[in-house]
């Protein structure tokens, strides 16, 4: 009686085993129809993304990889091509990066930490909230005026790496912090709770626990935003850095140039060769690039290794 | 103060057990909801206390109010006391720290740190300072830790292992582990089985049957049956209140009230 009922109930099996083939029928075939569309559309479009900057690659690297040499890469900029180097905008752009990466990862991580395992939610909090999606969105050239005004004037730190570093990491602190919030609050509220169980305090649990759990995100952001400084000129040429430095820079306080201001500068230039030089330091600051992500990526992956598994 | 006959035989603890932990009018809100309503419980020393009751009946409100877990609920307030060895934990100035050191606790879900197995037992006492610096003590501590929680032969050659390596049974007895390893005078278990398959339910219970011996339990189940098995002294909770609380023989064989017989025979909750 009672299996009965049940059955009536809900028809766990078709009652005709062959109403039920096996074969894709139906509204099936539709599904898998549209399956299919849009997994060759995601292919293509991701192709010729591939595509568009393997040409792109391919142009820079053959205009520029005959150009590439030690003395390029040690040489002074020069009215010739062939004598040009980039030994100073290399410098500059180590100096800027470093400098940046000094002043925005502490600053970014440190007030995401306090925004997201501190602060209560509040006007306070809001009102920074706003200030930092809005420092995200504005364009970098406007920071540069800042920077022009505040730094390099304001406080008298003059056309420097330290006024440069300093204008660029107003530019990506945004990222930083925004990325890094992201990573904390994606750490499992119960290891909050077991460290809280164990006597942790409220410092020890960020430090030791929610801290290392969230510093691959944290790095990704990290990529991510000195990225994009290392390729930025508008807001560098704003505060006054220069596009004809003869030396290195060697202290924070120097005067400098940049890889991309000097890409800029020669890009900009009539004469072919000047064109192609411009295009060997392109394949220099890809490849710096390249480097800077590649060690981030490693701390991440080893930041990962140790907390998953 | 008015006692009703349950709450004076919750209070005479013997001279054997010792009340260590004791609730008194002991209440819990969130926001306008009372959750926890003017409960009067005593946890005896090297017992272990059942807690059972319906779903929301407030019996992990009531759990993580004895280690003060519950400060990070926005919105939560206490009312009365809960005595820690006579003392109001309560009361103001009393560090959370110190209270969570000497009460410790083990979760529903299995919450390992992201890290190691031997990391895992270490983090808390080394940030307590109560292991000695050196490798010496540190292996030590993790090894009768481990050993304690019956975990030590199943992991002793994967000590630097992730924790997320193990099964969800080994995972939860390495948290009791964890908890072990700060020398509480109290762990506090919230449906630590939940998770758990027979067989890890069965080595936990074991486990709590040992730890009796060391340690003030009190467990939150929703399985009589394992209530029955393990505890000493069982309370039974109904919409924040206790309903009645005895010897766990007594309370599952003969039940004073009619809600407490209806819900450990099944017919509600
Ligand atoms: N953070 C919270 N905010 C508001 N109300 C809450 C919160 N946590 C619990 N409650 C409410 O308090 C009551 C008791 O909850 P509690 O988690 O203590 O129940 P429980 O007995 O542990 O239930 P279960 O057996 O399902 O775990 C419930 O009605 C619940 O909805
Ligand atoms: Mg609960």
């Amino acid at each position: 009686m009672l299996e009965s009922t049940r059955a009536g109930a809900i028809p766990a099996n078709p009652t005709k085993a062959e109403a039920a083939p096996l074969e894709t029928t139906g509204n099936l075939v539709f599904r898998k129809r549209r399956e299919l569309l849009f997994r060759r559309l995601a292919a293509a479009v991701t192709w010729s993304v591939i595509l568009i900057l393997g040409t792109l690659l391919y142009r820079i690297a053959a205009d520029g990889l005959p150009w590439l040499s030690l003395e390029f890469l040690s040489g002074t900029p020069s009215r010739f091509a062939h004598k040009s180097g980039i030994y100073p905008a290399l410098l500059g752009t180590a100096w800027l990066m470093g400098l940046t990466a000094l002043f925005s990862i502490p600053l970014g991580v440190a007030a995401a930490i306090y925004l997201e395992e501190y602060a209560s939610r509040g006007r306070f909090t809001r009102i920074v909230e706003l200030n930092i999606a809005n420092l995200a969105g504005t364009p970098s050239i406007v920071l540069g005026l800042l920077g022009l005004t505040v730094f390099v004037r304001f406080f008298g730190l003059g056309r420097s790496l330290m006024a440069g570093a300093l204008t660029l990491t107003l530019m990506i602190l945004p990222t930083i912090i925004i990325a890094s919030r992201e990573a904390l609050r994606a750490v499992p509220h119960t290891i909050r709770q077991a460290a809280y169980a164990v006597g942790a305090t409220r410092w020890q649990t960020v430090r030791g626990q929610v801290v290392p759990a969230a510093i691959p995100g944290i790095m990704t952001g990290i990529i991510l935003a000195l990225s994009r400084a290392i390729g930025e000129t508008a807001p560098l040429i704003v505060i006054g850095a220069l596009s004809y430095v003869a030396f290195a820079p060697s202290g924070p306080m120097d005067q400098f140039t940049t890889l991309p201001i000097v890409i800029f500068n020669w890009a900009s230039r009539p004469k072919v060769e000047f064109q192609q030089i411009a295009a060997a330091a392109i394949l220099v600051l890809l490849t710096a690039m390249l480097l800077m992500n590649l060690t981030a990526i490693m701390i991440r992956q080893r930041a990962q290794r140790r907390h998953r598994q | 103060m008015n006692l009703t006959p349950n709450t004076q035989a919750s209070l005479a603890a013997d001279a054997a057990h010792p009340t260590v932990v004791e609730c008194r009018e002991f209440s819990v809100y969130y926001g306008d909801k009372q959750a926890v309503r003017s409960v009067n419980l005593g946890f005896p020393e090297k017992q272990v206390t059942a807690v059972i009751g319906p779903s929301g009946c407030g019996k992990s409100t009531l759990l993580r109010s004895v280690n003060r877990m519950n400060d990070f609920v926005p919105g939560l307030r206490t009312d009365g006391r809960i005595l820690f060895r006579g003392e109001n934990l309560y009361r103001d100035r009393v560090d959370v720290v110190e209270v969570r050191k000497r009460i410790g606790m083990v979760f529903q879900k299995p919450n390992p740190f992201p890290k190691s197995i031997a990391e895992n037992i270490l983090w808390g006492p080394r940030i307590n300072a109560m292991v000695a610096r050196g490798r010496e003590a540190s292996e030590e501590l993790v090894e009768s830790s481990l050993r304690k929680a019956a975990l030590w032969d199943e992991v002793k050659d994967r000590l630097d292992d992730s924790a997320f390596g193990l099964s969800g049974g080994q995972q939860q007895r390495l948290c009791i582990a964890r908890t072990i390893a700060m020398r509480p005078e109290v762990i506090l278990m919230d449906e630590p089985c939940s998770a758990l398959d027979p067989r890890s339910t069965a080595k936990v219970e074991e486990l709590i049957a040992e730890l009796r011996q060391e340690y003030t339990i009190a467990i939150v189940t929703h399985n009589m049956q394992q209530a029955a098995r393990v505890s000493d002294k069982t309370a039974f909770f109904f919409e924040g209140k206790l309903i009645e609380t005895g010897p766990t023989k007594k309370l599952f064989t003969a039940p004073e009230q009619k809600q407490t017989e209806d819900y450990i025979t099944g017919r509600f909750g």
